[in-house]
């Protein structure tokens, strides 16, 4: 078996070899989570928490992103390790997701052990999920990040049932924290919620003698219990405040929030919830699985030999953990599929219900996973019909993987040949031409590759300075803040980038403010070079200093979003923020030399997400550490 | 015995299988979620623009398998799941000819017009393809109907088809062409096709050489 699972996670890789070997393009949320990961860990690696994203939508808080990814799974560290060898980016983070995708199939399998107490079936089960089509949707999805961490809950939930160990229940803390920290852990509660009720109606004779240990081990190791939960507590807190944060209303969310009748941003009406989900999944791949040689992402798709292992243990004898099996997956399908009465109740009467809309999702990151280990069951009873027979031989093994894998190698072969090729991903080409990265190599550099731009309006001699920058690709208003969302609906497009050409205007008097006219302005004479009047001194994403010179009194417009979060200092007294044209910051610039520094947020919000980092990253290394220990 | 059968019978994994398809039976209004489902199974395979499609086909170049594949794909499973819709039936044609599919190309157009037998183009269509195939007198014979249909009838049923021409139709305005100088063209080639036919028929085998040398094509219908 040793060799076996190594040698199918290499038959799996080459399956996607295409997008492995970065061929073959991600699409749809892929791309944008590859983005948001990208920028995350680029600028965590050179000391900056990035709370603040200035190249979404004229800039966003970056809560958004970190929490749908969230951010502090210590795993994503696992990206740096390639990069920092030389690797590409790309490379790097095509690495972690097939390491990260083993690391949840080697749980499966070692879930699948512990639940059978059989390698043989454990092993198949896990040969089911790997080439299943669950692993596609690393290419176009980012369902993953929710599936690795629950089937390790779900193992060290198992095993600390079975064995008590304190190592297990940190593994349980540590990836109810990963699951929690998200802005949408709802999806992993109800999985949660249902298991425990199903787990209650069949195991019910076993709710004493397990409620029992649980107590006694809380008495036993009541600082470490009290940790774990305050931990737990922790995690909790970074989705909790993004909640708040949206309920405020000053960032948009248009297309998610459209059908919603509720105040805040995040929520999703019901059309939107519904115009989607499960029967629609099932329906659609149907459509591909008739033909594979069309086949596609978001195709549920499962080896054949998975129906052969079904038909085969139709008539075998009704088990405790089918039952089980059936009654989770069952409650979980009938509960989340809107044709159903129960799922409209439930978004009407209960909160949560109003703030996650993608209940197809349950299809992938539950359904299949528990349909996979009822099938696995069936197998499991029908091996134990043949006492005699030894399925742990090497010849067994193959034959079971041949016949597993085959179909799929083929099917992915028709994936490969449907996708898309690969294209340079948006925040790649963005970092490389126009971010404030692409500065920041410049500034030490002795001709910053910046141009300065004068402006005359019309006879007026308002003078006015602007440092060029190119204008960032747009990626649509799926999110933004409140006021570029507004400008977005009251300037076209071609205007505002126009305008958005130049990332800094200064202008004579405060008439500039929510001027419309200024958005039309296309007459530009550049300078070259830096000035005596205007200075970049430093800036990363959270912030920037300026200095200026100016011999009169200026009105400083820096276009980047407006958030009552940022900050600015003038000469090091913090001064107030304007909010000038529509959605941008300004600031007030007395006659002389000035030192203006921009800033999102308080210090305390860094040293906040560093401390929970510090949390997450701890709980995570002891869990580890313990673990190796009693393992040697 | 009976009872021992039936203890058996009721204690196989089958019944959870019959126990989730009695529950979703029960649960979900089938017939209702079926049209809602594949409604929006078909959302999904429309295609997002139809530019590529209208521009090629206007601009008279050749298809690109692959891109063509999309939208035949999708006036397919249109097919599939609105079987009457005669202007699916239609596109389908259309695609199925330029990806070489010449035999499912006219089982296409006979059953649109079999749905619909007033609509100029799948006539025409139908004759064009006969006629490039060299099946002189099929071709003559679908010419002959495709004169006799009203233009009224054809540009009612291009209003009328709202989700399958006239997302083409706005695109095909917006390069500059027009449905009625379209049809207008269609009728005046098509009687010139009926002519040199029956000089054809009339003992002018020379015409086969010119027929040959012809540059017909289906119209995008």
């Amino acid at each position: 078996m040793k060799i076996f699972i190594p040698f199918s996670f290499l038959l799996w890789v080459f399956a996607f070899r295409g997008f492995f070997s970065g061929e073959l393009a991600f699409t749809s949320d892929a791309i944008s989570y590859y983005n948001h990961i990208q920028f995350f860990i680029r600028n965590l690696a050179e000391g900056v928490f990035p709370l603040w994203d200035p190249l979404w939508n004229t800039g966003v808080p970056n809560d958004f992103f970190l929490r749908r990814f969230g951010a502090f799974n210590p795993s994503f560290l696992l990206i740096l390790i390639p990069y920092k060898l030389g690797f590409s980016y790309l490379s790097s983070y095509l690495f972690f997701l097939a390491g990260y995708y083993f690391i949840g199939m080697l749980g499966f399998y070692a879930l699948a052990k512990r639940i059978f107490n059989n390698t043989f079936a454990a092993f198949t089960a896990y040969l089911l999920l790997m080439f299943s089509s669950l692993g596609t949707r690393l290419f176009d999805s980012y369902l993953l990040l929710m599936v690795v961490p629950m089937i390790w809950f779900f193992y060290c939930l198992v095993r600390f049932n079975q064995t008590g160990k304190k190592h297990f229940f940190i593994g349980i803390t540590f990836t109810l924290m990963v699951l929690s920290s998200t802005y949408i852990p709802f999806y992993f509660f109800l999985i949660l919620g249902t298991f425990l009720m199903s787990f209650g109606i069949v195991y019910f004779k076993n709710i004493p003698d397990i409620a029992r240990k649980y107590i006694l081990f809380l008495k036993k190791h009541k600082v470490l219990s009290l940790l774990c939960a305050g931990a737990v507590m922790l995690a909790l807190l970074p989705g909790i405040l993004f909640m708040r944060e949206s309920a405020k209303g000053e960032m948009a969310f248009p297309q998610r929030h459209s059908a919603s009748i509720e105040s805040n941003q995040v929520a999703v009406g019901l059309e939107t919830i519904t115009s989607w989900g499960m029967l629609e999944d099932i329906a659609y791949s149907v459509e591909f699985l008739k033909d594979i040689t069309k086949f596609k992402f978001a195709v549920l798709y499962v080896p054949p030999a998975f129906c052969v292992i079904l038909l085969g243990g139709l008539f075998i004898g009704m088990t405790k953990r089918l039952i089980f099996f059936f009654l989770w997956g069952i409650s979980l399908f009938i509960m989340f599929s809107p044709y159903a009465p129960v799922y409209n109740f439930l978004h009407k009467h209960i909160f949560f219900f109003r703030y996650f809309r993608n209940l197809h999702f349950f299809l992938w990151i539950i359904l299949l996973p528990i349909f996979i280990l009822f099938v696995a069951e069936q197998f499991n009873v029908l091996l134990k019909k043949i006492p005699k027979f030894q399925p742990e031989r090497v010849w067994v093994l193959t034959i079971v993987l041949v016949l597993i894998t085959a179909h799929p190698l083929i099917t992915y072969y028709y994936l490969n040949k449907n996708s898309d090729k690969q294209i340079s991903y948006v925040y790649d080409q963005l970092y490389k031409t126009i971010d404030f990265m692409n500065i920041a190599q410049s500034r030490s550099s002795a001709t910053p590759n910046m141009g300065w731009a004068c402006r005359e309006k019309e006879s007026k001699c308002r003078k006015t300075f602007a440092l060029r920058y190119k204008t960032a690709p747009s990626l649509g208003v799926y999110y933004a803040t409140k006021w570029a969302r507004m400008l977005s609906q009251q300037v076209s497009n071609e205007d505002t980038a126009r305008y958005l050409k130049y990332k800094f205007y200064f202008y004579d008097k405060l008439g500039a403010l929510d001027n419309m006219s200024d958005f039309k302005v296309n007459e530009f004479q550049s300078l070259k070079g830096s000035s005596q009047e205007f200075q970049i001194l430093d800036y990363d994403v959270n912030s920037i200093k300026l200095k200026t010179n100016f011999n009169e009194e200026k009105f400083l417009v820096y276009n980047d979003s407006f958030h009552s979060r940022w900050q600015a200092f003038l000469n090091g007294q913090k001064t107030e923020i304007i909010r000038a044209q529509v959605a941008f910051k300004g600031v007030l610039l007395p006659a002389g030399e000035n030192i203006v520094y921009f800033r999102y947020g308080a210090i305390w919000l860094y040293v906040w997400n560093y401390f929970l980092m510090a949390v997450f990253y701890g709980i995570f290394s002891s869990f580890i550490f313990l673990w190796v220990k009693d393992f040697l | 015995m009976i009872n021992k059968f039936l203890k058996f019978l009721v204690t196989r994994t089958f019944i959870l299988y019959l126990l989730a398809f009695g529950l979703i039976w029960g649960l979900f209004d089938i017939p209702k979620v079926r049209q809602t489902v594949q409604l929006k199974i078909l959302n999904r395979f429309r295609p997002e623009s139809f530019d590529y499609l209208v521009q090629t086909a206007v601009e008279g170049k050749k298809f690109d398998k692959h891109l063509l594949e999309t939208y035949s794909f999708y006036y397919q499973k249109v097919t599939e799941y609105v079987p009457h819709r005669a202007d699916a039936y239609g596109m389908l044609g259309f695609c199925d000819y330029h990806l070489g599919k010449k035999e499912e190309a006219i089982a296409s157009y006979e059953k649109a017009i079999e749905i619909n037998p007033d609509f100029f183009w799948f006539y025409y269509n139908l004759g064009v393809i006969y006629f490039k195939d060299g099946q002189y007198k099929e071709a003559y014979e679908v010419f002959k109907k495709t004169v006799k249909v009203k233009p009224q009838a054809t540009l009612s049923f291009i209003q009328w088809s709202k989700r399958i021409y006239m997302p083409l139709v706005i695109i095909k305005i917006r390069l500059g062409d027009s449905v009625e100088e379209e049809l207008k063209t269609g009728y005046r080639d098509c009687y010139k096709l009926l002519a040199m036919l029956q000089q054809y028929f009339f003992n002018r085998p020379e015409f086969k050489e010119v027929f040959e040398k012809m540059d017909v094509k289906l119209h995008l219908f």
